[in-house]
């Protein structure tokens, strides 16, 4: 999961390169969406969120820690979801990620007028946000689907080595 | 019993992490008007280690962009071939003309003192990411401390600027484009010389040419260079062209808008300028003991 939080922001860098800002998804925020709705271990989640910020922070031309504190607050508002509303489904997984990036870009636009006046972003910049919510919502019930089923393969091996003795009708016992 | 505990804890790391953002964050916002804008040990590490990674990920990407630009985008090379000739003859006249108008005023001489005395030496430089952010315009460069770049370092492609080196590590360096609301560079309008200051304009393609006097001699199509009074770009570097004049109104100062001299969208190369202005050597001065004694 680390691995994932450090390529996630890793493999988008590299994809902006060839593709314009508004066709490109935030892998970082579906990660941690990601973690947020299916990953169980709050621990866990938190490290790997914190970590996918401090990786956006170090490849972005943000404030120092700006995005750490965005990605944080991101997992903990998917967690928060995940617990109150059905997300089980793609649909719902993507209209819900189409909000949830509009709420991270508000509150990254808030946070940079609040701490770095100058960068003089205004209400006008949020129209980068539409394509970019639309695109995350494509792209969100992949990205779960993923983060699932590597959950699944991290924790097969427990399960692998669980022993399984067969009756003499051949159904397990 | 546990569950709160464990409840407690989590909450915790949370308010921890956040407390720790928090103080980077002032930190970092304190730094950018101070001159020690470097990173930290871990932080220059896990960039380093991140360049190969992102060099990795681009192979397959540049493998499909070489492919095209080898066999698809040859189709106009015939036409573009004769094109350049005809440019480069032209360019030899001009050229023979105004080396001749020079040595008819003894000036040739002194230019070419004045050339040796102004040369600045310069470093290719790959770029390996974008800004993962869509709000800011940041680069991020293969080469970095090792081979000589320290933060305040002009960056320019062969058309024009790019933008500054805000931090470094020993194997990368991080460039804010010229595109970033927050850069900023000092411009004069090539045919009639009027000065202005031409600021990013964030998300978009576009840059503003600010605090231009009203009335003053801009036309649409103008070329506008770095005029060297900034203290940060060398003076006579392109920076954009004109393409929507000011909008008539009783203020004093009037803003145009540029598009930029460089097409940031196909920006692989750059080359970074090892060399500061007076201003920034300033600004830069604690950096100093990062610099290599010799230059590559």
């Amino acid at each position: 999961m680390l691995l994932l939080g450090v390529l996630a922001p890793v493999l988008q860098g590299a994809l902006q390169l060839y593709l314009p800002v508004s066709l490109c998804p935030q892998l970082g925020v579906l990660v941690v969406l990601g973690l947020g709705l299916v990953w169980p271990n709050a621990l866990g989640g938190m490290l790997v969120a914190a970590l996918v910020g401090f990786m956006s922070d170090l490849l972005s031309g943000s404030l120092g820690g700006q995005l750490v504190l965005l990605h944080l607050g991101a997992y903990l508002a998917a967690r928060y979801a995940s617990g109150h509303l059905d997300l089980g489904g793609p649909l719902s997984t993507a209209i819900f990620a189409v909000g949830f990036t509009a709420l991270y870009g508000l509150a990254l636009v808030l946070s940079t007028l609040f701490f770095l006046p100058e960068a003089g972003l205004g209400w006008g910049d949020l129209q980068v946000l539409l394509p970019v919510a639309l695109l995350n919502g494509l792209f969100a019930p992949w990205m779960v689907g993923l983060v699932e089923r590597l959950l699944a393969r991290l924790e097969a091996p427990q399960l692998g080595r669980r022993r399984v003795f067969l009756g003499p009708q051949g159904s397990p016992q | 019993m546990t569950e709160k505990r464990t409840r407690s804890m989590l909450a915790l790391l949370a308010v921890g992490i956040v407390a720790a953002a928090l103080v980077v964050m002032v930190a970092d916002r304190r730094s950018q008007t101070a001159a020690d804008r470097e990173l930290s040990w871990w932080s220059a590490a896990v960039l380093d280690l991140s360049v190969p990674l992102q060099k990795l990920l681009s192979m397959p990407f540049d493998a499909v962009g070489e492919a095209w630009s080898r066999y698809l985008a040859l189709v106009g090379v015939v036409q573009e071939n004769r094109d350049l000739r005809s440019d480069l003859a032209r360019l030899d006249d001009e050229n023979v003309q105004l080396r001749e108008a020079l040595l008819a005023g003894g000036r040739l001489e002194q230019i070419s003192r004045m050339r040796d005395e102004f040369e600045i030496p310069m470093l290719p430089a790959e770029i390996v990411a974008e800004d993962v952010s869509s709000w800011f315009r940041a680069v991020l460069l293969g080469r970095g401390r090792a081979h000589g770049i320290t933060a305040g370092m002009p960056v320019i492609s062969e058309d024009g600027v790019v933008g500054l080196v805000t931090t470094t590590s020993l194997n990368a360096a991080k460039v804010k484009l010229l595109l970033d609301r927050q850069s900023a560079a000092d411009g004069v309008v090539q045919r009639s010389r009027l000065r202005g200051i031409v600021r990013g304009a964030g998300s978009g393609e576009r840059l503003a040419f600010e605090f231009v006097a009203r009335g003053g001699d801009l036309e649409l199509g103008d070329e506008i260079l770095s005029s060297g009074l900034g203290g940060v770009y060398p003076k006579g570097l392109r920076i954009g062209k004109v393409v929507a004049l000011p909008e008539p109104g009783p203020q004093l100062l009037a803003r145009a808008t540029l598009e930029p001299a460089v097409d940031f969208s196909k920006l692989e190369q750059v080359f970074v300028m090892l060399r500061r202005s007076a201003t920034l050597e300033l600004l830069y001065a604690s950096d100093d003991g990062d610099r290599p004694d010799s230059e590559p």
